[in-house]
């Protein structure tokens, strides 16, 4: 079985290595999913020590599990989904931020659109609904990494894309904590696959020893590897979880 | 009964050669042919054919391999040669090479059929010749716009779809002449290589056939909307591939 490599050559700013790429059989499938469980064994290792109880483990982490175990019969590692903690609270997400892209002037902070998505994610865990309002701003964000490969730290209420704002790697965490919450609540297929390029940029990042927050990208493989197992399944295909 | 004049200019691509074996085989005529490219002295290397073989034995740095195959040049020009069948050659890297925008706007044709390279977006000074340029998407419009939707589509809905358009300066945005669904196809490994261009190939001869008949009073369709793809990951394109969906309906939904 080859190995699965891209997570292992994101070759920023000589565009996406995901055009023309070629069909590798079933088994890139499964080589697929033991690159991210190889991840995953690496920052249980690393991460566990910055586990700790915080109102939002208690209310929100239960919803998340409960939400993947209700909708497969693969139960997700909890000591590993646990570990989401570590990744929120290394995010210092702040929930009285309410950014909005039309009432700002001119542009918008992507930390805060981040901020106010994960929050009303986090919240919507209990009903189950959030606006498409919501899934819209984090389309927009979407779109600023697929076009360019970047995401900056602001963005136009234009919805044009302003290469000319610094550009933030920082946001990277939060966006993928964002992606994972939003498709946990909604599927999107072309969120899961910016979602699937954002983590192999940030394990590429983890494995050239500049990750920003290694144990914030527990939450964001589990949520990722359980969409993709539960598409998989759909189209008979049973990939099995690592 | 076929009555359009019309002319077709295209890189030297996988494409051009099933559009050009399509309209042939239809009795679709060209008026004329153009072919776009830096060098015509250089016919491409042999390709590899990696179908039909283990896909764990294809070369590592496949991604050239592929895009390669897509715009195997020496195919077109065996093909014109052996039917002998002239062509115009442009000798330009680019659609929006001042050469290439200059024979566009003398050229004496309404309806030009558009094959490009891969990825080119056209100008407007290429766009500005005041000509209906047809080009045909690959992905059923305003539903599927971007990249690799044939892909998405199947995911979504296990149908494969394609439209033509005339050409404005979106991203797939121009107005519809005609849209098709097709079922997905029995062998789906070899959807990039040959099923993409027979599905856009016989929405191409569709479109014509249907300006043919009925030429001025031809009604475009709104093409607004929709949502915007981008080049799918290559673990949804295997699983779009490998996917044992039988019938159409919703693939993407849990509960």
């Amino acid at each position: 079985m080859k190995s699965y490599r891209y997570s292992k050559n994101w070759r920023l700013g000589e565009g996406a290595p995901y055009s023309h790429s070629p069909y590798r059989g079933e088994s890139f499938l499964s080589s697929y999913l033991a690159d991210r469980s190889a991840v995953l064994d690496e920052l249980r290792l690393s991460t566990d020590e910055k586990a700790r109880t915080t109102t939002f483990q208690e209310l929100t982490l239960p919803k998340v599990l409960e939400r993947i175990e209700v909708a497969s019969d693969v139960t997700p590692n909890r000591e590993l989904m646990a570990l989401q903690i570590a990744q929120l609270v290394t995010l210092n997400l702040n929930p009285d931020c309410k950014s909005n892209l039309k009432s700002t002037s001119g542009s918008a902070d992507i930390q805060e659109l981040l901020d106010d998505f994960i929050y009303e994610a986090c919240q919507a865990m209990e009903s189950g609904e959030i606006s498409e309002k919501k899934f819209g701003q984090l389309r927009i964000i979407a779109r600023i990494f697929e076009v360019k490969k970047e995401l900056y730290s602001s963005v136009s209420t234009a919805r044009k894309i302003d290469s000319s704002v610094a550009t933030a790697k920082s946001t990277y965490p939060k966006f993928a904590t964002a992606l994972g919450l939003a498709l946990l609540l909604k599927p999107d297929l072309q969120l899961l696959s910016t979602f699937l390029k954002l983590n192999d940029r940030l394990i590429f990042e983890l494995r050239s020893g500049k990750a920003l927050a290694p144990e914030s990208l527990v939450f964001s493989i589990v949520a990722e590897m359980f969409e993709v197992v539960s598409l998989a399944r759909v189209h008979g295909i049973n990939l099995v979880w690592p | 009964m076929f009555g359009l004049e019309f002319g077709l200019i295209g890189a030297p691509t996988g494409r051009t050669l099933a559009y050009l074996k399509r309209l042939y085989s239809d009795c679709l005529i060209p008026s004329w042919i153009a072919l776009v490219d830096s060098d015509f002295s250089k016919p491409s290397d042999e390709i590899e054919h990696l179908s039909g073989r283990n896909p764990e034995d294809w070369p590592e740095e496949s991604e050239e391999e592929v895009l390669r195959k897509q715009n195997d040049k020496s195919s077109v020009l065996d093909w014109l040669a052996k039917r002998g069948v002239g062509f115009i050659a442009l000798k330009a890297k680019s659609f929006n090479d001042p050469l290439v925008v200059e024979f566009v706007s003398q050229i004496d044709s309404k309806y030009i059929v558009y094959s490009g390279f891969p990825g080119e977006i056209v100008g407007p000074n290429f766009l500005g010749t005041a000509k209906k340029f047809l080009h045909v998407h690959g992905g059923y419009l305003p539903d599927f716009k971007g990249n690799t939707t044939f892909y998405y589509s199947l995911l979504e809905e296990n149908k494969m779809g394609a439209s033509s358009i005339f050409l404005d300066s979106g991203l797939d945005t121009g107005p519809i002449v005609n849209r098709l669904k097709f079922p997905p196809p029995k062998t789906r490994e070899d959807i990039d290589y040959a099923e993409d261009d027979r599905i856009r190939a016989i929405t191409l001869t569709n479109a014509l056939q249907r300006i043919s008949d009925e030429g001025d009073s031809l009604k475009t369709e709104e093409n607004s909307g929709g949502k915007t793809y981008y080049v799918i990951h290559p673990v949804l394109k295997h699983i779009a591939i490998l996917s044992q969906q039988t019938h159409g309906g919703k693939g993407v939904h849990r509960n």
